[in-house]
């Protein structure tokens, strides 16, 4: 499938010994384990029963144990093949608390069942609406899911009772887990790292055991049903509404985009010499997500995606592969035949819950954060990213007014993050209005023209919302071009360049009267070099072609055409 | 838009180099008239700080190997530090990595001049 990177022992395609498979997919089905803190969320939120709570655990087991099976399928098109665990995932958290308050866990996995089937049917069209949701729009998303939790996840950690008191026991508990969490990821060298969430998580249960914030008595009841047997998950009671559909196709489809970036991920893991995406295989595990996602609602818990936890894992021991994600999946199966493990799970101490979550949001706001600014950004940008947090905040401060519009628009305004992500949706489409995907500027063979076409490109890639690295690259390709016109004197008058931008390329034209450009791909040797310093502008075209994904020297109209395209 | 020096003389014949910004034909006349002070004999070792630099081009590799040409013709050595990835990959292509000490970070730098330094010392006992 593709070249091995230096730092991967065992790529995609490799066969590890069994031993070593086994150690490591036990090594990912622990840390799946560990974020099953998002259903337990969602049991809690909606006041659901300890027998919930423990269908949902064994639900969420089955789910995870699927939905990385398939993910790592790669068969007649179905999954992307990479070790990709699946989770079930914080980003349905928002919205499945929202539909469980409104009608019950049952519309929460009904409705989960829907947002799966559209994301099924999205992932046949990705490519095609990629343009809808740059990279900005999914931050503002993403951000806002992070923002959402902030709420349940502080009354937890604090242990708040009414409005002004504060369980200092329950506090204890979340101060030490979330330390622990924090300080492990931060400080250790090592694969230590990698378990901070695990062992701040176990030191979590052990100071709640200890200070008495759990339940001692159902402790003796873990092993109530043996060791082994059938797993049991309650059917579903799943329920459909009107109302809630737009927040969880808003949901399905960031969880898709999310998915999305996380196989993108996992070819530049595994490939030495990766360019671009491969977006066939995206739409692959998209699908594979959406399949997933559906199956956790029909099973009866939170929509599942792609974890990127699992990936850095992966990434740092260096093993990624597809053997050991299948047995994950098979590691997670066997799991739900161990019922002291679900019982176990799903009396997670409240604070424990708390600190995860703190954890996780913080992690969701700033990757939110990273996605935002990993486009430039002009004034319209900005008042779209801004304008549409803005509107998500207000949403969260205005509950008692937003509570008094009727059912079908309380749905999408009382939820703050579909609000915002339609609301970035809106905006970015908006403010398209008046921006020219084309662009032309005209410049004198002279060395300070290279000053006012990197202010060109750096101002038309704020106003496209192009990548910031793609517009270096324009930027330094275009430089080193005129560069080379100018001191070798080719141009007779003046340099023409035209840039077009959509979202998938941005195409540049550099046109001029005079010589050709030497566009030769030999380069000097060392020793060529050195003889003759001169001898460096003989190699501007292979400097060039590599900023450039394709680079074609031509001659139009008896005018010198160099044309650049760049992959966006 | 702009390219900024930093010359710094760590000892006797030994210069460290630091850019700023944008090495490349709008800068390259400046980034010269500094340097070629240093291309003297007395020069033994001459360190490019690429930490901060943030493009370079064809005139801009030029007055690196001029530089190497005269230091390393007075058996000196020319070194660079901490390339960022994208500069790399131009010395990579124009090959001219061959045969000249890429330090890492600042550290590996100083020890390397803490041994030169202790060297020329024991010359002089």
């Amino acid at each position: 499938m593709e070249q091995k990177p230096a730092g991967i022992i065992y790529g995609v395609n490799d066969i590890p010994p069994f031993r070593t498979t086994l150690l490591l997919a036990v090594q990912h089905a622990v840390l799946a384990l560990v974020f099953i803190v998002y259903p337990l969320m969602l049991v809690s939120e909606s006041g659901g029963t300890q027998i919930d709570a423990e269908g949902v655990v064994t639900a969420s087991i089955l789910a995870m144990s699927f939905g990385t099976f398939l993910q790592c399928l790669d068969r007649k098109g179905m999954g992307s093949g990479y070790l990709a665990v699946q989770l079930t995932s914080p980003i349905y958290l928002p919205v499945s608390i929202q539909a469980a308050k409104m009608g019950g866990l049952g519309l929460a996995f009904g409705m989960t069942v829907f947002a799966g089937i559209f994301s099924v049917i999205f992932s046949r069209f990705l490519n095609y609406f990629r343009s809808l949701f740059p990279p900005e729009v999914c931050g503002v998303a993403v951000v806002m899911l992070g923002i959402s939790m902030v709420g349940p996840a502080v009354t937890r950690f604090v242990g708040l009772h009414g409005i002004n008191s504060i369980d200092p026991h329950a506090f204890a508990v979340a101060a030490v887990t979330l330390a622990l969490m924090v300080s492990l990821s931060i400080w250790p060298r090592g694969h230590i790292r990698l378990y901070s969430v695990l062992i701040g998580l176990t030191a979590g249960y052990g100071a709640a055991l200890w200070l008495g914030v759990i339940d001692r008595a159902g402790l003796h009841s873990v092993m109530e049903r043996g060791l082994l047997a059938l797993p049991m998950i309650p059917v579903p009671d799943w329920k459909f509404q009107w109302a809630l559909l737009t927040p969880f196709l808003m949901t399905a489809l960031v969880s898709s985009l999310d998915t999305a970036a996380c196989i993108i991920t996992c070819q530049k893991i595994n490939q030495s010499d990766w360019v671009r995406p491969d977006m066939a295989n995206v739409s692959r595990g998209v699908l594979a997500d959406g399949v997933g996602a559906a199956m956790s609602g029909a099973l009866g818990t939170l929509g599942a995606g792609v974890s990127s936890a699992h990936i850095a894992l992966s990434s740092a021991t260096g093993a990624t592969a597809r053997r050991i994600g299948i047995l994950t999946s098979v590691v997670l199966l066997a799991t739900a035949f161990v019922p002291p493990i679900a019982k176990l799970l799903s009396r997670m101490p409240t604070p424990v819950i708390g600190a995860v979550l703190v954890y996780a949001a913080a992690f969701l706001i700033t990757s939110g954060m990273e996605l935002i600014v990993s486009r430039m950004l002009d004034t319209r940008r900005i008042f779209m990213v801004g304008g549409s947090i803005i509107v998500g905040l207000a949403s969260i401060q205005l509950t008692e007014l937003i509570r008094q519009l009727p059912p079908w628009l309380y749905s999408i305004v009382g939820s703050p993050f579909a609000i915002a992500s339609l609301c970035a949706i809106a905006l970015n489409l908006l403010f398209r209005i008046g921006t020219a995907q084309n662009a032309s500027l005209l410049v004198k063979p002279l060395l300070t023209s290279i000053i006012e076409t990197v202010s060109f490109f750096e101002s038309r890639g704020a106003a496209w919302g192009a990548r910031r690295q793609v517009i270096h690259r324009v930027q330094s390709a275009v430089s080193e071009l005129l560069e080379t016109v100018v001191l070798m004197e080719l141009a007779e008058g003046d340099i023409e360049i035209l840039a077009r931008f959509d979202e998938y390329h941005l195409d540049v034209i550099v046109r001029y009267s005079g010589l050709p450009f030497p566009s030769s791909e030999e380069c000097p040797s060392p020793e060529q070099l050195l003889a003759d310093e001169n001898a460096i502008l003989r190699m501007s075209g292979s400097l060039i072609r590599q900023y450039a994904d394709q680079v074609v020297f031509d001659v139009q109209k008896d005018r010198q055409c160099i044309s650049l395209h760049f992959e966006h | 838009m702009s390219l900024t020096m930093k010359i710094e003389n760590k000892m006797p014949g030994c210069h460290v180099v630091k850019f700023i910004g944008r090495l490349d034909g709008t800068t390259y006349a400046e980034c010269e008239a500094k340097i070629n002070p240093l291309l003297i004999p007395a020069t033994r070792d001459i360190m490019f700080d690429m930490t901060n630099l943030d493009y370079i081009s064809s005139m801009g590799l030029r007055i690196i190997i001029t530089t190497r040409k005269f230091i390393e013709g007075n058996g000196g050595r020319v070194h660079m530090m901490n390339m960022q990835p994208q500069i790399e990959k131009v010395f990579k292509i124009a090959n001219m990595l061959e045969g000249m000490t890429i330090f890492a970070n600042i550290k590996e730098a100083d020890d390397y001049f803490a041994v030169m330094q202790k060297k020329v010392l024991d010359s002089l006992r």
